[in-house]
């Protein structure tokens, strides 16, 4: 039977690259200012990954037929990976919130970054479904985290907030760039979904690739701001034909 | 026999005539290609040569397929708002007043019963026909079936096999039960296709 994954879930597309993106952000600025990668007064990146956060959201409420509604997703937590998703989404962006008007908290940006974490689990934990094999695999959740190291990495060295740990993140970028994409190869090449979006594999590797580039030239001095926003262009729209191959590997045991 | 009413098919009397996908559509209003009961049709195998003759060694079947009102259902076990539930019979259903049209459980049942409304932003499927039985009547489809082959009973879940397509039965432990027409062993061995996918969606 054909697979009901389609045009139809191209926000979810966006949305499963903007939230994992958002807890890579805040936990690469919490990791750097704990540990002295940064100094006090490079920028926060926090209010760009709320910014990032709250989009998401806001464009995964598109794929619903009743968006207006959505608020009764969050009936179902006890049982339903979905309802939890939007549970710890809802307590990730408060963490980042209550960081933002207090930023001298006990224990500084830790929380947000913890329940970030949680949230890309519990996202990643909705496509954990029994009848749907291509997505029951530790490659999903191999796939969410990816995002979120890849581009949490690359946005906080585009914005600058890395300073003298700008090398190894942008080490960690690259590193995480071309490991998702080739997780992802091995793990779909399986599901007969690489032949039949060839373009848009291709594409994804491509710019993987280039995105390494752009990370490996930023850490060796030359033209950083440029080459490091170039990286996370490159980055996103890896991410976004990554997240689009994966949708479209849905296929369901029985009919 | 438990006391939770599911369907009966006997495949091996089916002729794929499609009265009870055509009475389901009607029952419930459905527009074409939204189907809450759809006749699969498989075919498989093919002609060889034996000593130098031709021999037809091809065979096909069909199976009839709506809600099996499963006992583990996945739709309710995934659905967000508990739009999907189970009621006081047994019966999975959907209330479209609590549905916003998530499709998660569309993403997740492997007979393809939840089905979307797009006009409405909702999911439909059977329901046993919930109207008719409060009427003392059977669902549309059964009363329909010409060969009396499609029954509603109250059998046990996981009775049925998992004959091709369907999923293996521990998957969701389906309340249905399909007698197997005499070449699904055939298929359990072969690579067999079904023959009317642009149909049953």
């Amino acid at each position: 039977m054909s697979a009901p994954v389609g045009r139809a879930e191209l926000p979810l597309v966006v949305f499963t690259v903007l939230g994992p993106a958002a807890a890579g952000i805040v936990v690469a600025d919490t990791t750097l200012r704990s540990f002295g990668g940064t100094t006090a007064t490079a920028p926060s990146a926090l209010p760009v990954a709320l910014a990032l956060l709250v989009a998401g959201f806001l464009v995964a409420t598109l794929h619903l037929g009743r968006p207006l509604a959505a608020g009764r997703a969050l009936a179902n937590a006890k049982n339903s990976p979905l309802s939890t998703e939007i549970l710890v989404g809802a307590a990730f962006a408060t963490a980042i919130v209550a960081f933002l008007l207090r930023p001298e908290p006990p224990w500084g940006e830790w929380p947000a970054a913890v329940i970030g974490l949680a949230f890309v689990h519990a996202m990643a934990r909705i496509y954990r479904i029994r009848t749907v094999p291509a997505w029951d695999s530790p490659a999903t959740p191999a796939a969410f985290f990816g995002t979120a190291i890849a581009l949490g990495a690359s946005t906080t060295l585009a914005l600058g907030a890395a300073d003298a740990a700008a090398p190894a993140l942008a080490a960690v970028a690259a590193a995480s760039a071309l490991a998702t994409p080739a997780v992802a190869f091995l793990h779909l090449r399986r599901f007969a979904v690489l032949e039949a979006r060839a373009r848009v594999h291709r594409f994804r590797i491509a710019t993987a690739a280039a995105a390494a580039a752009a990370l490996g030239i930023g850490s060796a001095g030359a033209a950083p701001a440029v080459a490091y926003a170039a990286a996370l262009a490159l980055l996103l729209a890896s991410e976004l034909a990554g997240r689009a191959l994966f949708y479209a590997s849905h296929r369901r045991v029985g009919l | 026999m438990s006391a939770e009413p599911g369907f009966t098919v006997d495949l091996s009397g089916c002729i794929g005539c499609k009265a009870c996908q055509v009475a389901c559509q009607d029952q419930h209003g459905l527009p074409q290609g939204r189907l809450f009961r759809r006749v699969v049709e498989v075919a498989g195998g093919g002609w060889t040569r034996v000593a130098g003759l031709p021999v037809d060694g091809s065979y096909a079947y069909f199976v009839s397929v709506a809600c099996m009102h499963c006992e583990r259902p996945i739709c309710v076990e995934l659905c967000p708002t508990k739009a999907m539930a189970k009621d006081a019979e047994g019966i999975v259903a959907v209330d479209p007043a609590k549905c916003i049209g998530c499709r998660y459980c569309e993403w997740a049942c492997p007979y393809a019963a939840p089905q979307y409304d797009a006009d409405r932003g909702v999911m439909t499927k059977c329901d046993f026909c919930r109207d008719r039985r409060a009427e003392g009547r059977g669902p549309a489809c059964v009363e329909a079936c010409p060969m009396r082959v499609l029954g509603a009973g109250a059998p046990e879940a996981g009775e049925g096999s998992a004959t091709f397509p369907l999923p293996p039965p521990e998957l969701t432990r389906p309340r249905a039960v399909l007698r197997p027409h005499r070449d699904t062993a055939r298929a359990e061995g072969d690579r067999p296709r079904i023959g009317n996918r642009e149909e049953t969606g």
